[in-house]
Formats: C-alpha cells, sequence, structure tokens
C-alpha cells in the first residue's frame, strides 16, 4: 500500500527529515519511506522509487511530503504518529521563547534579538545559500558555510565582497573551522595552543589538528575556506585572507596551509605569499607537494600527518617517533587466499580518502591498481540522505557488501569523532564489522580514528570498541594506509 | 586591527541558519547561539530566485535608507478642503478616479460599479441609475486610480469633479496629496457601494454645505499637523486604518477652536457638529493622504525594494515600489477579508479587499501597528496577544523602525516601516491588512469588518522587475 500526504507550509532542513525518514524505514510493515520537502530533486527521487503521486508533483519547497509503502493498511497510523512525534520533539528543542514570542525567521530580526552577533552559520541548500551569505556579510557579519551546491560565480561574489569589507567568507562547502577553540560544524576539541591552520578541506582540518592534539601540541585558531577556494577561478582569495590575519596573530607563532589538489597557478600565488608571512608556514597540498623542497620560511609535507608533525617540531615540541615495526601484519597477510589481493577503502572523510589512496599508492608504487577508495560523503552518496559522518548507515551496509568480494584482503576504514558527527561511529559499525568477519575470516580490518579523548564520543572509548571487534586500529590515517600497504606487500612476498 | 583579527580575538556569537545541529552544537560549548527559523524563499523558479539573488546589494540597501529617510522626514499638514476639480491636478468634468490599480468599468466589483453610479448621478450626468449605467457605457468617463493623480480613496475609492477633498501638503518636500471627505457613521455610504436617494442627498449635504464649512475654517489655521496626530493616536489604541476613534477625536480637539472662530450660524454649526463628532472613522480619510503625500515623497528612488503604496480595487491587489518610478503597478488577485458581519450578512455576500485605504499599511500603521489595537483583532475571533504576533511578524519585512510611530505595547520600538518586497519573497510572510467589508452587489453598502493580507504575485512581479532594471 502506498501513501503520500503533503501537509502545506511546514518547512524542516533537510537533515532533520533524513533523520526522520531512517526512523520511520525501521517500523516493521514500512517496505519504503521518504519525508522530504517538495523539492525539484526529491521529487524526482519519489518518482523513481516509485513514492509519487499528482499531489506530490504539486507540493512546493515549502510543503512536507510524507511518502510510504506499507505492507498493510494498519501500519498507516503507526507511521503518521511516529512522523508527528519525531518532528514535534524537533520543535520543542528549537523554540527561542515562549508561545507569543515571534521566533525569528530571518537574519534581520535575529540580529535584533542578538545585535551583536559577528558570525553566520548558514547550512540552507545550496541553492539559496547565496542571499543567506550576501545578507550576513552585508551586516557585517564572518560567515561560515556548510551548504555546497553553491555555484563557482556565487562563490567568487561572495568572497570578493566579504575581501573588500575583511570579513571571513568560510566556504561554501567548509565542513570544520576552530576559531578561540570553539568548534563551529564538524570539528574536534583540540587543545590551544600556538599552531594556526588554513584549510580548503573540511576532514583535512580535522586530521591536522587532532594530530597536533595527539601529540602534545595545541591551535590559535583552524580557518576552514572551503574545498574550491584554491581553484583557478576562486584564487585562494579566503586562504590569502586568512594567512594574512594568521600572520598579524600574535599568538600564532607557525602556520599549516592544507588543501585539497589545488590550481597549480593558485597554489604558486599562495606559496609566495606564504613566503613572505615572516613565520614558518606548513604547507600541505593534496598531489602537489613532491616536488617542492623546503626553502627559508616554507616546509612542505605531502600528508597531514607529516604537516602536523612538522609544524609540531617547528614550535620546539620534541618527538621521539621510531618508525613502527609493521612486521606484525605478516602473520594475517600469510592467510589471505590467493584471490584476496586488493584494499577496499571506505571513508567518510573526503581528504581522508585521497591522503590515504596518496600514502598507499605511495608505498606500493606501480603495483597499486584494482584497490578501492571510496568517499563516502561524495555528492553520489549523499542525495537524499545524511552526510555518513552524521549517519553512518550507508558505509556500514558497504563494509558488508565489500566483505562479500573474492578479491577484498583489507577494508580500511575512517572514523571522525567531535562535534557534528555521529554520537558512536565505532559502536554502529561492530555489526557490520562481525557480519564482514563471518563471512571471511581472513579479511583483514584496519582503522583509524580522527578525534580526541575531549571528544564527546572519546577517543580511547571509541578505539577500544574496534579493538575488541579485531579491528587494527592505527593512530593515524597515513599509519592506516601504510598497514594496509604492508599486508599487501607482505602478501605477495 | 583588521576586522578579521577582531573576530579571532572575540567572543563568537553566532547566527544559526539552516540546520540545528550546528546551533546545537555551538550552545553545547557555550557559545552565544541563536537559531533562525529558516525557510526558503517563496521563488516560484530560477528566474525569480536569480532576480532575487541580485536584489542584495549594498546599492539597494543604500537606496532604501534614502527613500526611508524621506517618508520619515515628510512632514504632512491639512491646508485645505477644496473641490477635486480645482486642486487635483490633470482631472477634469468627465475624470472618475478609482482606489486600487487600473480597471476597466467591465471588470470592476459591484461596490465599485455602484459607487461610480452614484457618483454619475451626483455630478448630474444621469438621472436614473439606468441612465447612469448607459452614460458610463457610452464611454463619456475617463477612468483612473487615484494614486496616479496623487490622491487616495477609501473602499471605492472614488473621486469626481464636483467632489470636496482634503488637501494634505508635505511641507518638507512640497508635494500634495487628496483624500474625499468622508460620509459620516452610517452603514449605507457611496463608497462602499450604495447610492439610492438618501445615500445621494446625504452626499450632496457633505460635498456641500460640510465641505464649504470646513474650507472656511481650516483657512483660519495654518495646517494641522497629521504626523503628530498618528503618532499619539497610537498610543491611544488606534491602528489608523480600521479604528480611528481616538484620531478623530484628536482631530476634534483641534478642529473645534477654529470651528468656533469661524462665527457659524448655529444650525449649521450643529449639523457640521453632529456630522463629525458621531463620525468615529472620521480620521481614516486623514491618515491616508497623510501616508500617502510622506511615501510619494520616497517614492522614485532609484534601485529601492520599498513599497509605496498598497492599494486595491476589488479585483486586482496592486502596490507600487520606489524603485519604479512613476505610476507602475504590479499585481495580484485581491483577498477574501476575514472578519465579523452585520446582523443579516455572512462571507457569502462580502466583496473581495477593496480600497487605497492600505495606504496606512503601507506607511507603517493599520495591521502592522496591530500591536497597539487589541480592540480590533476581535474583529477575527483574536486575542489582544494575536496583535503583538501581527506586529512583530511585520518587522521580518520591513526596512526599518519608525520612531515617530512607536509601538506602546513593544516598550515603544519604533514601528515596521517600510514593506520591502525583497523580505516578502524571503519569508512569505505577507503583510496584514485590518479593513471593512463592502457588499459584493452594487448599492448595498458597507457589511462588515475584517483582516486580509495583499497576495503574494505582487511582491513577484516586482523583485523581477526590479532585478530587471538593475
Amino acid at each position: 500500500m502506498s501513501y503520500a500526504i503533503i501537509n502545506q507550509n511546514k518547512y524542516y532542513d533537510s537533515v532533520t527529515l533524513m533523520i526522520v525518514t531512517s526512523e520511520i524505514t525501521k517500523i516493521p510493515g514500512v517496505l519504503e519511506a521518504s519525508i522530504c520537502m517538495g523539492t525539484q530533486l526529491n521529487k524526482g527521487l519519489l518518482v523513481d522509487r516509485g513514492l509519487s503521486n499528482s499531489d506530490t508533483e504539486n507540493a512546493t519547497p515549502n510543503d512536507l511530503i510524507i511518502a510510504f509503502e506499507t505492507s498493510d493498511s494498519t501500519v498507516k497510523d503507526v507511521v503518521l504518529k511516529a512522523v508527528d512525534a519525531l518532528l514535534l520533539k524537533k520543535k520543542q528543542s528549537g523554540g527561542t521563547g515562549g508561545s507569543s514570542e515571534h521566533v525569528p525567521v530571518s537574519q534581520k530580526t535575529g540580529l535584533n534579538h542578538q545585535p551583536d552577533s559577528n558570525l553566520a552559520v548558514i547550512s540552507v541548500p545550496g541553492r539559496y545559500a547565496y542571499i543567506e551569505a550576501q545578507k550576513a556579510l552585508l551586516s557585517g557579519l564572518n560567515v561560515m558555510m556548510f551548504s555546497d551546491n553553491v555555484s563557482i560565480q556565487e562563490e567568487k561574489m561572495l568572497k570578493t565582497y566579504a575581501s573588500k569589507k575583511g570579513l571571513l567568507m568560510m566556504g561554501p562547502d567548509c565542513g570544520t573551522s576552530i576559531i578561540n577553540n570553539k568548534g563551529l560544524c564538524f570539528a574536534n576539541d583540540i587543545r590551544k595552543g600556538n599552531i594556526g591552520v588554513v584549510g580548503a578541506t573540511g576532514t583535512g582540518i580535522q586530521e591536522v589538528t587532532v594530530l597536533i592534539d595527539r601529540f602534545g601540541g595545541g591551535i590559535t585558531h583552524a580557518i576552514g575556506v572551503g574545498g574550491r577556494d584554491l581553484s583557478e577561478e576562486i584564487g585562494g582569495i579566503m586562504m590569502i585572507d586568512a594567512l594574512e590575519a594568521l600572520k598579524n596573530d600574535k599568538e600564532t607563532e607557525c602556520i599549516i596551509l592544507i588543501s585539497k589538489p589545488p590550481s597549480k597557478s593558485v597554489a604558486n600565488k599562495i606559496i609566495s605569499s606564504a613566503e613572505h608571512c615572516g613565520k614558518t608556514v606548513i604547507i600541505c597540498f593534496m598531489g602537489y607537494m613532491e616536488s617542492l623542497a623546503d626553502r627559508n620560511n616554507l616546509l612542505f609535507a605531502s600528508t597531514f600527518e607529516q604537516a602536523a608533525l612538522k609544524s609540531l617540531e617547528a614550535t620546539g615540541i620534541k618527538l621521539n617517533l621510531v618508525t613502527k615495526d609493521l612486521s606484525f601484519t605478516d602473520e594475517m597477510a600469510k592467510k589471505l587466499s590467493a584471490e584476496q589481493k586488493n584494499v577496499k577503502g571506505l571513508f567518510c572523510g573526503g581528504t581522508l580518502c585521497s591522503e590515504s589512496k596518496y600514502v598507499f599508492n605511495n608505498c606500493l608504487g606501480d603495483s597499486s591498481k584494482g584497490h578501492l577508495f571510496l568517499d563516502l560523503g561524495d555528492d553520489q552518496f549523499t542525495t537524499g540522505r545524511p552526510h555518513p559522518m552524521i549517519d553512518p548507515t550507508l558505509r556500514n551496509e558497504k563494509i558488508v557488501q565489500v566483505a562479500k568480494d573474492d578479491d577484498t584482503a583489507v577494508i580500511l576504514l575512517d572514523f571522525v569523532l567531535g562535534y557534528g558527527a555521529h554520537e558512536d561511529p565505532a559502536g554502529v559499525a561492530i555489526k557490520a564489522i562481525k557480519e564482514a568477519k563471518a563471512i571471511s575470516s581472513s579479511i583483514v580490518i584496519i582503522a583509524s580514528v580522527c578525534g580526541t579523548e575531549k571528544d564527546f564520543q572519546g577517543l580511547q572509548k571509541q578505539k577500544d570498541i574496534l579493538i575488541s571487534a579485531g579491528v587494527i586500529v592505527a593512530d593515524s590515517n597515513a599509519e592506516a594506509a601504510r598497514i594496509a600497504a604492508e599486508v599487501i606487500r607482505r602478501r605477495k612476498a | 586591527m583588521s576586522l578579521i583579527n577582531q573576530f579571532l580575538k572575540s567572543d563568537i556569537k553566532a547566527i544559526n541558519v539552516g540546520t540545528d545541529i550546528f546551533s546545537k552544537s555551538m550552545s553545547d560549548q557555550e557559545v552565544e547561539t541563536l537559531n533562525i527559523e529558516w525557510t526558503p524563499p517563496r521563488t516560484k523558479n530560477d528566474e525569480m530566485l536569480a532576480a532575487l539573488n541580485k536584489l542584495y546589494s549594498e546599492e539597494i540597501n543604500e537606496a532604501n535608507q534614502i527613500a526611508m529617510n524621506r517618508f520619515f522626514e515628510a512632514e504632512p499638514l491639512l491646508v485645505d478642503v477644496a473641490k477635486a476639480i480645482d486642486v487635483i491636478p490633470n482631472m477634469t468634468p468627465y475624470t472618475i478616479l478609482q482606489a486600487g490599480p487600473p480597471i476597466e468599468w467591465d471588470h470592476m466589483c459591484g461596490p465599485m460599479k455602484g459607487a461610480i453610479i452614484g457618483l454619475v448621478l451626483f455630478e448630474g450626468f444621469a438621472k436614473t441609475p439606468e441612465e447612469a449605467i448607459e452614460f458610463v457605457e457610452s464611454g463619456k468617463i475617463t477612468f483612473a486610480p487615484c494614486h496616479d493623480y496623487g490622491a487616495v480613496g477609501p473602499m471605492a475609492g472614488v473621486i469626481s469633479a464636483s467632489m470636496y477633498v482634503h488637501v494634505v501638503k508635505n511641507v518638507k518636500h512640497g508635494n500634495m496629496s487628496f483624500c474625499p471627505l468622508t460620509e459620516g457613521s452610517r452603514a449605507k455610504v457611496l463608497r462602499f457601494g450604495a447610492y439610492d436617494e438618501d445615500v445621494i442627498e446625504n452626499f450632496r449635504w457633505v460635498h456641500g454645505e460640510l465641505a464649504e464649512t470646513l474650507h472656511k475654517v481650516l483657512s483660519g489655521s495654518n495646517g494641522i499637523d497629521l504626523r503628530s496626530m498618528i503618532s499619539q493616536a497610537l498610543h491611544m489604541g488606534d491602528e489608523c486604518h480600521n479604528r480611528n476613534k481616538a484620531g478623530s477625536s484628536l482631530f476634534m480637539k483641534e478642529l473645534f477652536p477654529l470651528l468656533v472662530r469661524a462665527q457659524l450660524e448655529e444650525d449649521v454649526f450643529m449639523r457640521v457638529l453632529n456630522n463629525l463628532n458621531t463620525n468615529d472613522h472620521y480620521f481614516l480619510s486623514l491618515s491616508m493622504p497623510a501616508l500617502k503625500a510622506s511615501l510619494d515623497a520616497a517614492h522614485g528612488v532609484k534601485n529601492s525594494t520599498i513599497v509605496t503604496a498598497l492599494s486595491r480595487n476589488g479585483v486586482d491587489f496592486g502596490i507600487r515600489v520606489s524603485g519604479c518610478e512613476g505610476n507602475v503597478w504590479f499585481t495580484g488577485p485581491s483577498q477574501f477579508v476575514e472578519g465579523l458581519y452585520l446582523p443579516g450578512f455572512s462571507k457569502e455576500d462580502a466583496n473581495l479587499d477593496m480600497g487605497d485605504s492600505a495606504i496606512t499599511e503601507a506607511g507603517g500603521v493599520g495591521g502592522f501597528a496591530l500591536s497597539g489595537a487589541p480592540a480590533i483583532v476581535q474583529f477575527v475571533g483574536g486575542n489582544s496577544e494575536d496583535c503583538l504576533v501581527i506586529t512583530k511578524k511585520m518587522y521580518e519585512i520591513t526596512f526599518a523602525e519608525n520612531s515617530n510611530f512607536s509601538m506602546p505595547n513593544l516598550d515603544f520600538r519604533g514601528g515596521p516601516s517600510g514593506i520591502d518586497v525583497r523580505k516578502v519573497l524571503e519569508t512569505g510572510i505577507l503583510p496584514i491588512i485590518t479593513t471593512g467589508i463592502a457588499h459584493k452587489n452594487a448599492g448595498v453598502g458597507f457589511i462588515g469588518a475584517g483582516i486580509t493580507n495583499a497576495p503574494i504575485e505582487c511582491f513577484e512581479k516586482a523583485v523581477l522587475e526590479l532585478a530587471n532594471r538593475i
């Protein structure tokens, strides 16, 4: 039985609705469900899943659609009651005043309530994000924009205007910033210190700051600028402004710049402004740094791990790093069957996926073909569902799926902790991990946990959960990749 | 120190727009955070969204500030009561001005047709209602919106050459506005579409003895300050659109010494006094031209997205926007009015929203000032709490706050002022209007009062055109 109910002018954000949808899907008797707003995209998805009708076709982005299919008609009321209860919970936790109090629906009235605001955090759907950011900048607010799917022209306009006004435009598609010890969007609880970070990669910032914290260092600020800042079109506008700000920030002694693969000319422009910065600058631009040697105040790193270590050395923290003995992998490698020759990396963090692949390929050289490094936060996996850092369901499904492939030797995973992330990512993965082990006892599962002890999920607690399920837990994402490579190398030997 | 460095040195105070996961995690870290109950803008398609995107700039905010300053600085004074043909520019003996955006006779609603029939009889162009219709249909009458002639009229809003109008001068900017004399406290009135003999007889007296008396009385005055009268009335339970008890009393207080000084014959004096004293809505025909003169001063500022008129002809709702100079209208369908009816009438009898009186809402009073006029919400079965909520909502769609029109029940905060077409589309919140209800048929008259809103179509069209002009 198929149902589609429309509630006009009832808006909820997509993250809330995706969580509600996943709860509804768990109700016995529910075959399919989608609780969503009537956007063009969602309506298309309903058609694909056979949940649409003429009512859903006419719904607007401000109309709530409750569409579901059940095995029998008695489930209908259960579903509707559950949806109401879940949405009511959100309403009750969301209000800011009594019944007569008008809850601000726009930034303008928000600023009347809180006139000395200095930051707007924007996570509305990308097509509407420009207006919100532009209004914030016009009001003199700095902007942290988590929204993605903002056009590159709009990003350019916003960053150019912000730069002219001397404000920070962090994003679009900015997952992480830490300002004055306060984590914005996805961020870990990092010790206060003297290293400043500017990053055009969210999980990259998380990994670098977590490693700094782990080795006894700390940060002043970590400023996210959005994944496209170092593209040809944007030209690194915000990284340059943020670098300038950290240069003038007295507490910052050393600066780390990290990015997803940048445009060559933009990378060069930023390197040259870093050269005149007067502070030690460590630069880690994915896929760009191999050929560059350290010079003057500039240090180059090819992984986040290396960037973190170089920044610690530069600020006088002595590290006694001994090359880890990875011979323990020999035993596991020997148990692998002849078919089991490939690594399956399943990542929540996009840049962690890139780093892992880079390190892995570096270890194995040319013989690295056939392996899989999948970013499950990529658009193709997140359409209509929350990011795997918020809801790891899809990744857990994938773990079982790849375990069934005959060629799988190693499953490589990342677990990201901190604000915004799932409350127990390791815990909810255990079932899938055990299932994978049951399918093939010889599969090696390697993971790294990006988090600190102060993160509310608890680093050690998360690690212990994984270790007790037989997972090898590395000290960093890069190390996890090295262990995986070692398993493959020894398998051949 | 650069702004970014200042930001890095200070405690974060955040406005969260989007998923509340992020506001919760900031609150958990003791960051002061305010969550906005954001909803997508009501843009119908990509073209409209792109147009709205174009309208967020410093230039537009500056233009809006200029328009608002002109509105705030305007000083509208009642200077005269005079014959329309003598004072309204471009008026001819065969011109009839009407409320709202332009409309042809064939498309007019019942009460507007009724009012026009009444005026044709009043002007002596015909002897019976049938002859009057024939006269109009022969094409001898030129119809035009009051607004396009600097005038405003309540309900049908009709003005013909021999009618008398209040003449208001904005002495700050020099522009004039006009509004017909009101017909007194009765249900069967011409502006609501009634035209029987009794109605016409009263109408002749209003535009005869009453008008001539007021003309004489006002010649002894230096002009009556209407802006300050609105300010005071707002502190006395009026919202200056559908409740005018206080404003009418204040006006009488001002007029009384002038009436006495004019040394009228006693019976004339008593007839005039009786008419004015029993009319609790007299002040509407003064608040309207006062706000029209002030908003016209704010009209024609390039790039401004501020609404300078809200107006309806009973079929179409029209708005004018400062950035579109001259007589440019953006229209949508007139809305149904939720309200209370006189005994014997129901919503089946009601005409759609009508009249230029929504100029009061464009000027930041009426529905926008409901917070101080709790008596009004009884019309829609609401309570005084609802009044506060409505005014608070109107701040979402206005550009400025008007300290001249302060809201007593909101700690004398400046009233919501300057409807911004961008914000209406952005929030989907429509301007609230308090208004009277006319019977849908010609010849009946006033049947109730209530609350309604402007339709979104006007604002959609305005946004597209403003973006087009940039």
